[in-house]
């Protein structure tokens, strides 16, 4: 009977792949043909650049459509994950590769982030403007103004990722969108990469972070497709695990520190990298001694704005998303939005969850990994700001995790970031 | 099994074609919401400060001049007027925008009813209007 059965499931892991392969090539081709609110950044016009070289190989594909081709998706990884024991590894690896080119090759989805990117570091280079003192979109006569979304706060990214996006603007605003696809999509395929060197120096099987992370909808739609910087900010910190589990704690450590200078979000793995560590002042000191760097190059770089990121962080937060975990639950227990109350309630849950976890990996080191992924997704489920690309944060650290649980966890917020946001358009 | 996934992969990715450029509600309602945000760049650059809600309405009417062209490099000629209410002042304004839609339904519309350059504060020199040039798509 298991004999007969193992080749229907590896009939069905070989259809998931196929399945996820042609969800993904409807989506990015469909995106690409026609402007749609798939992409916001449309509003500045649609020229080759922005909508890629697959624009004349898709059908019309609006949100409605968009959003079943999404459930279809998340279905046919569903699928995926049940058969990951069966799924060939060369051909996982293949697929995974060839999706995030894919949505590499598209226009920027549901997201016109990356042109806010482009935006500060233009106003940076070009116009003698701080990006920490200055509102996105104030330029007005900049080229990349039409494709600017936001036009209501300074940058809130970390000083090394600004100083990156510097680097970009040289190219033109054509130019800096490909770089950053570009180094989005590298970051990726990297973050994959070190998932599965991670999960073989922890004795555990690839694939299921492969499939986790490598082919879930929302990670390849959102976050590769958006052309989002938590990529980025996750490779370095991934950098920081595998260097961790390879007994170079202080240089994890110091890894985790740059990822925070990429984006702050990421701050919260650095205590657990640090008390993880066997030497854990070792650790500190190296977290801080990078930290102590990557402050003085802002300084120089930016003033004393420099430490702002973190303020605007912290605004952002008590922003109001009705796609968040506390204003989904208003629906069933009849509030709306994010109220003041339930987010009082929530960020007590959350830093009474985060103080039990720090206290757990103090007095048993060995379950940082599975800490810090635990944390994370009680940050995910108490913020009242949950953009859906933020599953990024979670999904890499989940895969890396023994419990059950915890991947039960990340897969359900995959699942809970598509469905509030395609469900209000079936 | 392979062919059959590239073969289903690229059969759904020959869907449905979009032979209409546009149509009257469509032009109208983009045109709308494209000149709200280009008045509001228009207040920021020369004021310094955003205000995103400064053009409480904008009525649009767009005609078409010409037929659609059957060549799809050939831009599609069409007339907008647009008359526009600020949330804080009575009257309303008018302009007239010639508008040229391409294939895939983006416009770029020109008036000249607004002087081709203003004062931008931020950077203290003057640049071009983004009023009198609008570039968008629905």
């Amino acid at each position: 009977m298991a004999a007969a059965a193992h080749p229907a499931r590896r009939a069905l892991g070989g259809l998931s792949l196929a399945g996820l392969a042609l969800c993904a090539w409807v989506i990015v081709t469909g995106a690409a043909y026609r402007p749609t609110p798939l992409v916001p950044a449309r509003q500045g016009g649609f020229p080759l650049w922005l909508r890629g070289p697959l624009g004349d190989l898709g059908g019309y594909l609006p949100y409605g459509d968009f959003a079943v081709w999404m459930l279809v998706m998340c279905g046919v990884w569903l699928l995926a994950l049940a058969t990951v024991p069966t799924l060939r590894a060369g051909w996982t690896i293949g697929v995974v590769v060839a999706l995030h080119v894919l949505f590499a090759l598209g226009p920027p989805l549901i997201s016109a982030d990356v042109f806010g990117y482009v935006d500060w570091a233009r106003m940076g280079v070009l116009h003698g403007l701080n990006p920490y003192a200055t509102d996105s979109g104030s330029v007005v006569s900049d080229a990349v103004y039409p494709f600017v979304r936001w036009d209501d706060f300074a940058s809130p990214y970390g000083p090394l990722f600004t100083l990156l996006t510097y680097a970009f603007v040289p190219l033109g605003v054509p130019g800096a969108l490909w770089a950053l696809k570009l180094a989005v999509l590298g970051a990726s395929l990297g973050c994959c990469a070190l998932g599965w060197a991670c999960a073989r120096e922890l004795g555990r099987d690839g694939r299921l972070g492969l499939v986790l992370y490598g082919l879930n909808p929302a990670v390849l739609v959102y976050a590769v497709g958006g052309v989002h910087n938590d990529v980025l900010m996750m490779m370095v910190v991934l950098t920081g695990l595998w260097l961790a589990l390879r007994g170079r704690e202080r240089a994890g450590a110091a890894a985790g520190s740059l990822a925070v200078a990429v984006k702050a979000s990421v701050g919260l793995v650095v205590p657990f990298l640090v008390l993880g560590a066997r030497d854990r002042l070792g650790a500190l000191g190296a977290a801080l001694g990078a930290g102590a760097a990557v402050l003085a190059v802002a300084l120089v770089a930016f003033g004393s704005h420099a430490l702002d990121f973190v303020n605007v962080l912290r605004t952002q937060q008590g922003l109001d998303s009705g796609t968040s975990v506390i204003a989904q639950l208003g629906a069933v227990l009849g509030w709306h939005g994010n109220p003041l109350g339930a987010r009082i309630v929530a960020s007590a849950a959350f830093v009474a969850i985060l103080g039990a976890l720090l206290h757990r990996t103090w007095h048993a080191r060995e379950e940082w990994l599975e800490s810090a992924g635990w944390a994370t997704a009680a940050l995910l489920a108490c913020t009242s700001w949950l953009l859906a690309w933020y599953i990024v944060w979670l999904v890499p650290l989940a895969a890396l995790a023994r419990s059950r649980a915890l991947h039960a966890v990340a897969v359900g917020f995959s699942l809970f970031v598509v469905l509030t946001r395609v469900v209000p358009f079936l | 099994m392979i062919a059959a996934a590239l073969a289903a992969v690229l059969a759904a990715g020959c869907g449905e074609r979009y032979d209409i450029r546009t149509g009257e509600l469509t032009l109208e309602r983009a045109v709308s919401r494209a000149f709200k945000r280009d008045y509001a760049a228009f207040h920021r650059m020369t004021t310094g400060r955003a205000d995103r809600g400064i053009v409480r309405h904008a009525d649009v009417r767009c005609r078409p001049r010409t037929e659609q062209p059957s060549d799809d490099s050939e831009p599609w000629r069409w007339r907008c007027r647009v008359r526009w209410y600020l949330r804080d002042a009575a009257g309303p304004g008018l302009a007239t925008y010639g508008v040229a839609v391409d294939e895939r339904g983006c416009f770029q519309a020109r008036s000249d009813a607004f002087p081709d350059r203003v004062h931008e504060r931020i950077l203290g020199r003057d640049a071009p209007n983004p009023l009198v040039y609008i570039r968008s798509c629905p």
